[in-house]
């Protein structure tokens, strides 16, 4: 069992790490193939893990709710749409029809009055009235979605997801839109950091600030123009080009160098077996 | 197998409808016809080279020519197969932009005698399926082949035959030997220094501020009573920057199991979470705690950057995390993750290689780990003398490096004095050139 839990995998890297090394310096075909099947191990190895990280994430969730822990409607939420979207991931071609439509608004009153009763169940006791409504409106839905639907468009066809499914209009209407916003909110991080930034509170803040308004006046139309203003000869986009590829690219390689160096150093502490943190082992 | 193949003599009229000195493909019936442009207007390529792809697995040969030619040039090959010529692809490419051979130094070394001939890969073939498909068809290794080149000036192409070239696999990489001596080096000066620091423990590795601030942070979780929570970076155990998290949250998981404090790792793939699991769960059995390891403390969110961003930062607002460490590569998230944090006055202490992300990561949390940094993370925390020997190595390493920088741009700057004072003309100073340019 010690084998099995220290030694082995120590071996094992060992091995692996000693094999991609030299694959490195062999351009033949078979050094290619040995590279493309731990390739597809890793592949393999990720799908396998996948289904181990949807459990973990279902449990998390299911475990807030059943233990109302704060934040638990968002669970609910979570829950439901995880189910939602891989369902419709079951019918990737045709488009959405109307028993789909009225299958969901059943689903969707059912969810909501399923959420009602957990909040008010506590408080109120008759809240356990709304269960029977729920369950009859979520069967219905299931009804049409899952019998009434794939019957009628005759679904269940084993194509990738088309254009105007239901799935690729979750992706296309929801899922980028909500990706968006999340990305689009990085302006405002952006200025809350910079105004922390670019307080001249020491020498080295008093360099970055200046450096920084150089860099960014250099960078947009007003600091091209401020150079074309008689008597003042002041190239700001040079500047800032100056700045951005002698200090910056400088001190950036120099990270870079280090980096690389560190990599070289930590990969030999994992094929000889010295670091085994990431395999559980402690020292 | 190399053919050198004078074009004077080897210039053929290309064979078949629409090919040659006229028009290729048929003009319509009702535009003027198209003008004949005479086969001397077709550059001639010179000092034509046909050789074997060096350091790959035979998969191609190099067609190394120089030729003038103007923006209308274009440049195409063709194989010979079971008697028929058949086109390398499908649109030919133009002169200008093909591969320069002092571009190249893999194939033809640092100082190559004319570094602006051209080079044209030929590496497959087109035909077409008994359906009329186009097929891709690789060439082998052990196999030989005739190639001719065809160039197209305008309406106008002519096909120059360049001769047979064999294709053979390769079983060491020679443009590969200097990255394998700076490796083997420098594994063996990290292997010395590791061996040295089995005979002397007694290291000196100078103080990271990031890393002793690491007890400090679990210990004020502790003792108000809130969680740690540690993010092992966006992207795959393949990361070595993820590895070096996740050797960074065993050691954090055993001084959290010490205070039996809680510690909570959203993850963000479905393999670093079942690796930290295991980490961390080691850790409290070695912290002498196993029965306060909560396996449902590590899960997993979801694999898309900003949903689980989102999630990670709802996360941080309801659970007030004491304690937030961001340690591996990020992305665009860092700064959102980071100011989430900071809004909830948690002790940040941050760690990436990722070179675009630090200055976020500077300006919002407490302590930032820079590029190697997070590599010595957990050889610093464990203070086990093979691990700081490593690090003692890879100082060497950099010194190393340092002296490498310093010497070659000495060299640059002596060569560009002599260029600019005219030193040239009464010394040769091409040999200065060969030495400093692989340098840099």
């Amino acid at each position: 069992m010690v084998f099995l839990k220290r030694q082995l995998p120590v071996i094992l890297a060992f091995v692996a790490g000693i094999v991609l090394w030299a694959q490195f310096y062999i351009p033949s075909k078979a050094s290619q193939q040995v590279l493309e099947v731990f390739t597809r191990w890793a592949i393999i190895m990720s799908g396998g893990a996948l289904v181990l990280g949807l459990l973990s994430s279902v449990h998390y969730h299911w475990t807030k709710v059943a233990l109302r822990k704060p934040g638990f409607g968002f669970s609910i939420v979570t829950l439901l749409t995880f189910g939602f979207v891989a369902i419709s991931g079951w019918f990737p071609a045709k488009p959405v029809s109307w028993s789909l439509w009225v299958s969901l608004v059943f689903l969707g009153i059912a969810a909501l009055l399923c959420i009602a009763y957990l909040v008010r169940r506590s408080r109120d006791p008759s809240a356990a009235r709304l269960l029977p409504v729920a369950g009859l409106l979520a069967a219905l839905g299931l009804l049409g979605a899952l019998v009434i639907y794939p019957m009628q468009l005759k679904m269940f066809t084993t194509q990738t997801i088309q254009p105007g499914s239901l799935f690729d209009w979750i992706f296309l209407h929801v899922f980028v839109a909500l990706d968006a916003t999340m990305f689009s909110l990085l302006a405002f991080f952006i200025a809350s950091a910079a105004f922390r930034a670019f307080r001249a509170r020491t020498p080295e803040a008093t360099a970055l600030l200046i450096a920084g308004c150089i860099v960014m006046l250099g960078r947009v139309p007003v600091g091209e123009w401020l150079g074309k203003i008689p008597h003042t000869q002041i190239d700001l986009p040079a500047i800032a080009s100056w700045i951005l590829n002698n200090p910056n690219a400088a001190a950036q390689r120099g990270i870079l160098l280090g980096v690389i160096l560190s990599q070289v150093a930590i990969s030999l502490r994992i094929i000889f077996g010295i670091e085994r943190t990431y395999m559980g082992g402690g020292d | 197998m190399v053919t050198v193949c004078a074009m004077a003599a080897c210039a053929q009229q290309p064979a078949g409808p629409g090919a040659g000195v006229e028009a290729a493909g048929a003009a319509p019936a009702t535009s003027p016809p198209r003008a004949v442009i005479p086969a001397g207007e077709v550059p001639v390529p010179h000092n034509v080279v046909l050789m074997d792809r060096p350091n790959d697995d035979g998969s191609a040969a190099l067609v190394v020519f120089s030729m003038a030619g103007d923006e209308a040039t274009r440049i195409g090959a063709e194989v010979l197969v079971d008697g028929q010529w058949q086109k390398c692809v499908l649109r030919p490419q133009r002169l200008d932009v093909l591969d320069r051979v002092g571009k190249s130094p893999a194939y033809f070394g640092w100082s190559p005698p004319n570094p602006d001939d051209r080079i044209l890969t030929v590496d497959r073939y087109l035909t077409f399926d008994e359906h009329g498909e186009l097929v891709t068809n690789d060439l082998a290794a052990g196999h030989t082949y005739s190639v001719r080149l065809v160039v197209h000036q305008g309406a106008a192409e002519r096909s120059f035959a360049v001769g047979d070239v064999t294709l053979h696999e390769d079983w060491f990489s020679t443009a590969s030997v200097n990255n394998l001596v700076f490796c083997v080096v420098f594994a063996l000066i990290i292997l010395g220094f590791i061996l040295a620091a089995r005979r002397n423990p007694r290291l000196f590795i100078r103080r990271i501020q990031g890393l002793e601030a690491v007890d400090e942070a679990i210990g004020r979780a502790t003792e108000m009573g809130k969680p740690v929570l540690h993010i092992n970076g966006l992207d795959s155990l393949a990361t070595l920057s993820t590895i070096a998290a996740v050797n960074i949250l065993g050691r954090i998981a055993r001084r959290v199991a010490n205070y039996d404090s809680t510690l909570l790792v959203p993850c963000f793939d479905p393999v670093v979470m079942t690796v930290s699991q295991e980490v961390v769960k080691n850790a409290y059995l070695e912290a002498g705690r196993p029965d306060s390891y909560r396996e449902d403390h590590i899960f997993f969110l979801t694999d898309q950057q900003f949903s689980y961003t989102a999630s990670t930062c709802g996360i941080m607002m309801r659970e007030r995390p004491a304690a937030i460490f961001l340690l591996g590569m990020f992305y665009a998230e860092s700064l959102m993750l980071a100011e989430t944090g900071n809004s909830i006055g948690a002790i940040q202490i941050a760690g990436t290689d990722a070179q675009a992300q630090l200055p976020f990561f500077i300006t919002t949390c407490d302590y930032t780990l820079i590029g190697e940094e997070l590599y010595a993370a957990s050889a610093y925390l464990s203070r086990e003398p093979m691990l700081l020997g490593s690090l003692k190595g890879q100082d060497v390493g950099k010194a190393f490096v340092m002296v490498i920088i310093v010497v070659g741009t000495l060299l640059a700057t002596i060569g560009l004095f002599a260029a600019q004072h005219g030193f040239g003309q009464h010394f040769n100073w091409q040999w200065l050139n060969q030495l400093i340019t692989p340098l840099v």
